[in-house]
This record gives structure tokens, C-alpha cells and sequence, in this order.
């Protein structure tokens, strides 16, 4: 599968709507391409974000008031407007609306960023945005910041020392760490179902400690 | 008669031919299967009782077992500059020497069986027989086996490998065992120890250790016998425990 393929697929993907098959072709594009990876890290966090987002409820009053304007506004509306404003009648609270901004220029950041990768990177390594964990819930388990940083500077110190790496060791390398960014992707989708789930987290923890690990470990090449 | 028997008869050798040739060939047999040129290098320590090894590989294999209780001696199939080999006070450094290319070595080593252990391989088999000191074994890749442990302080982890535990749990020791791969744990059937169990697969099998307050699913905690020892184990694949 190449990224054409994969990034339309990645929403089905999070919503568990691809059939066996495809998934498994999707997990495994995900496991080396670090594009793709970011934006499905990215995806999976809106949905998480959303999902703990409180549902905004109109106060009575309010209710009743747009009741009636509503009722009077639509009596004397053409089809087509009629329809425009129920397609965009979309009720929104200050802070979920600076959180949906916030968002959206978040993800346009991290694709400016993603652009300047090269395309043939180490797999799952090559930028602190693949290797952010989803920690802005207070369900999901925050990565600390050290082990993130820690992660993002072997990260660049690998990537830069990795081509005069013996291929046997490569392999080694790219292998682990693929298996370890499996763990954590099925990981972070069982969390994005069930955020208090207690199995998940510490999953999430010791495949985080694994990939830091590794990473340590192979710096010293 | 038929064909074989004639020609056994016609060409059936003398006795001290037979011998003769038979011990000609052994020769020649022993000679080929013994490479007299086959790098080996061998380091021997004094250790006390509370000393600490410490050993680094890449590829190969690592086998420790108890031995002399005074001695450490650590041999591999390579020639000496291949190795580093350092003593300070208690601790014993060994690693595999990477600027001389990264290549399989396999490692022997015997300890006392007091002897603190750390053991570091990438895509390295450690297999363990007999110790009682601390022991931390990690790898990447390779298959981790430990026979007939005795300590109170055991740390294993592996990226992908397999791991097997054969050994007692002491009264208040720390236990954990982690990989993305398979965990097999053999212990007494009196073991005392509290659990925090965790599979990615829901495949927690406790082998007839009846937990007390255990969860259920991916996540199992809980007590047997009267708790003390902490045990934690964490795996992506299977996790069974098995009584013995």
C-alpha cells in the first residue's frame, strides 16, 4: 500500500469500518511510514479530543426562544434556504470552538512540518510529532516529557547515523521498532474506545519504555 | 548365495586391517572436527560474595551458570581483542568490543551463585542456570531462559524475545517480566506473591493459581497464598504460569 492509498482509508481505520484485509494492509503501511503514522497520531487524537468534549445543552429559554423564531424564519423561507440553515445550524460553546481551532491549526502545522521529512526516513523516528503520545485527556495516561524528549533526541541522532549502519543491524532495528509502533497504534485505538481501560494503559506505558529502549540502545552506533 | 554375501566373503578385510583403518579414520575425523586455529579468549576473575557482573552482546548468545564460589570466568568463541573486560572493586564489566564489527559471539560464563547478574543482548539468546544474586537480563530479540532461580530481585525484559522463568518467588522480592512476546513462568505450587498481570490478547492463563481478588480479561491482579513477593507481568502475546 502507498500513502495515496492509505491516508483516504485512515478515518475508516479509527472507526474500525475497514474489513480485515485492508486493515491489516493499512497496520502495516503505519508500522514504517512516518507520514502516514503522524497523520493517523493526529486523527486518532481529534476523535479522542471530541469524544471527552462536553455535549453542549441549551438552557430551556433559549430553547424556546429559537423554537420560535425558527418556526416563524421557515414559514417564510424558499427550499433552498431552508436548507442552508439547517445544514449550518450548528450550536457551539466558546471553548469547544477555540478548541476546534486550536486543532485545525495544530494539524495544518504538523503537515508543514510532516512536508520537510523526507520521505525515506526511519520508520516511526524521525519526528517528535510520531512519537507523541495522546495526552491531553486526563483518562488517557500522559508520556512524560522527559521520555519524550529523550525519545525526539535519539530519534535525530539515529536518523542521522542509520546509513552507515551494517545492514543486519538495521534490520534488527527497523524490525523492533516496527513491532513496537504496532503495539503502540492497536494500543492507542483500544484507548480511543475505552479510555479507562486499565490493561491499555499500562500496555501503553511499557511499549512506550521498549521504544525509548531501543532507540537508547542503538544511538550508540 | 546372493550378490552381497559373495562380496563380503571376496573382499571381507583382515582383522588388523579393520582396526588399523578404523583408527586412521577416527584420526582423520577428530582432526577435522577440531580447528586448532578457532579464536577463543578467556578472562578469570576473583570474586567475592557480593560481587556483580555485568556483560554486553550484540549477537550470539549468553549462557551464565553457577560455578566456582569464588571465581568468575567468562570465555567466548572469539579472539581476545574482540572483548572488553574490565574490573572495578565488585564490578566485572564484559562487552563485546562493536568497532571490531558486529558479529555472533557466544558467551560462557560461570559465577557464584551469589553473584549479582546483569545481562545485555540485542539479538542475543541468554539462557541462566542457578542464581541467586539480582538478576537483570534485557533484549531486543532474543529468547530469555532461566533455569533454577533462587533471588529475591529478578527484572526481565525483552522487546521481542520469548521468556521463560523456572525458579522460586522469596518473601518480599520483586518479580517483573516484560515483552511484546510469550512469558511462560514455572513456580512452586507454594509460592506466595501478589500479581499485576497484563496481556494485550486477554490470554492470561493462571495455570491453577487460584488469585485471590483477581480482575479478569487483559488485566489480572491479585493475591495468592499470603501475598509478600510483587510480581508484575506484562506481555503483547501469551501469559501462562504453570505450577511445578
Amino acid at each position: 500500500m502507498i500513502c495515496t492509498e492509505c491516508q483516504p482509508r485512515l478515518s475508516d481505520y479509527i472507526d474500525g469500518h475497514l474489513s480485515p484485509g485492508e486493515r491489516l494492509r493499512v497496520q502495516e503501511h503505519l508500522s514504517f511510514c512516518v507520514v502516514c503514522a503522524v497523520i493517523h497520531q493526529d486523527l486518532n487524537l481529534i476523535v479522542v479530543t471530541c469524544r471527552e468534549l462536553p455535549t453542549h445543552t441549551p438552557s430551556p429559554i433559549w430553547q424556546r426562544i429559537q423554537a420560535e423564531i425558527g418556526t416563524e424564519i421557515t414559514a417564510n423561507r424558499s427550499f433552498w434556504a431552508r436548507l442552508w440553515s439547517k445544514r449550518f445550524n450548528i450550536s457551539l460553546s466558546l471553548p469547544q470552538l477555540v478548541l476546534a481551532a486550536s486543532l485545525v491549526i495544530a494539524g495544518i502545522v504538523s503537515l508543514s512540518v510532516i512536508e520537510r521529512v523526507s520521505p525515506g526516513s526511519i520508520p516511526g523516528i524521525s519526528n517528535s510529532a510520531s512519537v507523541a503520545p495522546i495526552s491531553r485527556s486526563n483518562t488517557t495516561p500522559a508520556i512524560p516529557d522527559d521520555v519524550k524528549k529523550s525519545i525526539e533526541t535519539y530519534s535525530g541522532h539515529i536518523q542521522e547515523r542509520m546509513p552507515t549502519w551494517d545492514p543486519q543491524m538495521r534490520d534488527t532495528f527497523e524490525r523492533n521498532m516496527a513491532a513496537i509502533n504496532l503495539s503502540l497504534d492497536r494500543v492507542q485505538q483500544e484507548l480511543a474506545v475505552n479510555p479507562d481501560d486499565d490493561g491499555s494503559r499500562d500496555l501503553l506505558r511499557s511499549a512506550y519504555d521498549k521504544k525509548l529502549k531501543l532507540l537508547e540502545d542503538f544511538s550508540e552506533f | 548365495m546372493s550378490t552381497i554375501h559373495y562380496f563380503a566373503n571376496r573382499f571381507s578385510p583382515s582383522r588388523p586391517l579393520l582396526t588399523r583403518s578404523i583408527i586412521v579414520l577416527l584420526a582423520l575425523g577428530g582432526f577435522a572436527g577440531i580447528d586448532a586455529n578457532a579464536p577463543t579468549c578467556r578472562h578469570a576473575f576473583v570474586a567475592g560474595t557480593d560481587s556483580h557482573i555485568r556483560l554486553k552482546n550484540y549477537m550470539g548468545s549468553i549462557e551464565v551458570r553457577s560455578g566456582e564460589k569464588d571465581r568468575i570466568v567468562v570465555t567466548a568463541d572469539v579472539s581476545d581483542d574482540c572483548i572488553r573486560a574490565d574490573k572495578k572493586g565488585n564490578m566485572i564489566e564484559i562487552a563485546a568490543v562493536k568497532e571490531k564489527g558486529i558479529r555472533p559471539i557466544n558467551f560462557v560464563v560461570s559465577i557464584p551463585a551469589s553473584c549479582a547478574v546483569t545481562l545485555e543482548g540485542y539479538k542475543c539468546k541468554i539462557t541462566v542456570h542457578d542464581v541467586q544474586g539480582d538478576l537483570e537480563v534485557s533484549t531486543h530479540e532474543g529468547d530469555i531462559d532461566l533455569y533454577k532461580i533462587h533471588s529475591d530481585s529478578v527484572k526481565v525484559n525483552s522487546i521481542n524475545g520469548r521468556i521463560m522463568f523456572d525458579g522460586d518467588i522469596l518473601a518480599n522480592g520483586l518479580y517483573t517480566f516484560d515483552s511484546l512476546n510469550n512469558i511462560d513462568l514455572f513456580l512452586p505450587k507454594d509460592a506466595s506473591f501478589d500479581v499485576l498481570a497484563t496481556s494485550d490478547h486477554d490470554h492470561i492463563d493462571l495455570g491453577g493459581f487460584g488469585l485471590v481478588d483477581s480482575g479478569s480479561g487483559k488485566r489480572i491482579a491479585g493475591r495468592h497464598g499470603n501475598g509478600g513477593a510483587k510480581m508484575k507481568v506484562t506481555s503483547e502475546g501469551t501469559i501462562h504460569f504453570h505450577r511445578r
